[in-house]
């Protein structure tokens, strides 16, 4: 695995990447010159108002400098960034899988979120970024970040309104077809009940509320009890989904992924949110882009994201969906 | 004097809550049989199908085939006992996966089309059934719950509920099924 990826680091990264490093380093250089300037700016205005006690001026070129600090930065390494971004990470995906396509704007709709039936809470913000999509052995999959918030808004003695931002989820959500025929919806989530109260759960016992959970699913499984806790619409439906060797692997992804996860089996397809603060996919513009150890991360962030398919066998195709 | 009907009426809606609530474990109970019996009849139907597409090929499983049929027509006339026929349909599950793994031998009808289908639409019918079978047992786990625990079970005695068996899995089932790699010699074998 380590030699394939060299190997195709030589052919295919690093010559793609090699002119997205010369202009980094190009914009790293201008960005170092504009803020040697700025700064010899900032600090001669801050010598002129000590000299004149005009403290105005001081506060003045400090916010300028900053902002011209800031500003450049941007301005120099936007676009840098989204070319490299674009570059780097279609190639990863596409060593994963040649049929994955990486779109950097693209992300699951709203729709298709919503559809997982995952949060029943409403979705005032949704975004999202970083689209891989393909098909992987006879299984469709796709995923990417998304960030869904809702918003309360009070009003306090004054009259003045405020509005605050509340996470329903944020992380890596995967959609990946199943290998078999469901009409209903099942879902397997964090047992929050048979834990210690992690935050993710407490978050997903508000956000699931009582509504539309469907029935309690008791399965067979202790561990798999200790761990999850199923809701479905059909008893017998989820216990077709969920075979005893199906809830061993959703046991084992989750230890994998090291974090809660949350599985849900709707319109012929299982979704999976895992829960991160971590921005992925994200190029770091202070180091090289040719940096080995920086792209091996982002391959394996890919690379954890398709192992759903291998990890829930779902390209096994004996039943009669093929 | 208004503690005590207080009291009283408390006592009361009590049974009657758990009354209800043991009504409703034993309907799941019927309820979820009823769905092993329809995913059965299911595959009643599927074996005739089945049995003639091998019969042409496999000339010499004549004697399984024919012992399918016949297991198939008794279980299938629908006048057995509860306990017979689930002998019964086990002993089919155990043929159906004899035939299957016999028909290893004959390479032609590995390949026929509607041979292959037959078998994914058994394949499926064998996941349902066995996830009906283990949905009745939960349920019947709950009723027996119900019946022994206490105070359910003092309003269970007085009214007359009793604990149910649970389905055994059958003997075959809980061996490791090669279907998968039989389907597909590339892919892992489904190991449920």
């Amino acid at each position: 695995m380590s030699d394939d990826f060299d190997a195709y680091y030589d052919a295919e990264l690093r010559p793609a990447l090699e002119s997205l490093e010369e202009r980094r380093r190009q914009a790293s250089r201008t960005w170092r010159t504009v803020a040697g300037v700025t700064l010899v700016v900032v600090v001669g205005a801050l010598v002129a108002a000590a000299a004149l006690s005009y403290w105005i001026i001081a506060a003045v070129a400090v916010v300028l400098g900053a902002g011209c600090l800031f500003g450049s930065h941007a301005i120099l390494f936007h676009p840098v960034i989204r070319d490299a971004k674009r570059e780097m990470i279609g190639a990863l995906a596409r060593f994963v899988d040649p049929s994955l396509r990486y779109s950097p704007k693209g992300c699951i709709t709203r729709a298709q979120f919503r559809r997982s039936r995952l949060f029943s809470h409403g979705v005032d913000r949704y975004r999202g970024e970083d689209l891989v999509q393909g098909r992987i052995g006879s299984t469709d999959i796709r995923f990417s970040e998304v960030h869904a918030q809702y918003k309360t808004t009070h009003t306090d003695g004054k009259g003045h309104t405020h509005t605050s931002w509340h996470t329903i989820f944020k992380g890596l959500f995967v959609i990946a077809d199943f290998n078999k025929h469901f009409r209903g919806v099942t879902r397997v989530l964090p047992d929050v009940a048979e834990r210690a109260l992690g935050w993710f759960g407490q978050k997903l016992q508000g956000a699931f509320d009582v509504f539309e959970r469907g029935e309690l699913v008791k399965l067979e499984d202790p561990e798999f009890e200790r761990e999850f806790v199923v809701y479905a619409d059909d008893q017998v439906e989820a216990r077709y989904i969920l075979t005893p060797a199906l809830m061993r692997r959703l046991l084992d992804f989750k230890r994998r992924a090291g974090r809660d996860v949350c599985f849900s089996f709707a319109g012929s397809s299982v979704h999976i949110a895992i829960s991160t603060s971590r921005d992925m996919f994200e190029p770091d513009a202070s180091r090289s882009f040719l940096d080995r150890a920086a792209m091996l991360a982002h391959l394996r962030d890919l690379q954890f994201a398709t192992s759903v398919v291998k990890e829930l066998d779902l390209n096994t195709r004996i039943w009669t969906k093929e | 004097m208004a503690v005590a009907i207080g009291v009283l009426v408390a006592v009361l809606l009590a049974l009657v809550f758990v009354f209800n609530g043991l009504v409703m474990k034993r309907n799941r109970c019927e309820n979820a049989f009823a769905t092993i019996d329809v995913m059965l009849k299911k595959r009643y139907d599927l074996i005739p199908n089945l049995v003639e597409t091998v019969k042409g090929y496999a000339k010499h499983e004549r004697e399984l085939l024919a012992q399918v049929t016949e297991l198939r027509a008794r279980a299938a006339s629908g006048a057995l006992p509860t306990d017979e026929a689930v002998v019964l349909n086990n002993r089919i599950t155990g043929l159906l996966r004899r035939l299957l793994v016999v028909v290893e031998a004959y390479p032609e009808l590995k390949a026929n089309g509607n041979f292959l289908q037959l078998q994914r639409a058994l394949n499926e019918i064998e996941e349902q059934i066995a996830a009906a079978r283990r949905a009745f047992n939960a349920a019947v786990m709950d009723l027996n719950n119900a019946v022994q625990m206490f105070p359910s079970s003092l309003v269970a005695s007085m009214t007359g509920f009793r604990e149910r068996h649970f389905l055994a899995t059958p003997e075959e089932e809980r061996g490791a099924v090669d279907v998968g790699e039989r389907l597909n010699p590339s892919g892992p074998a489904a190991d449920t």
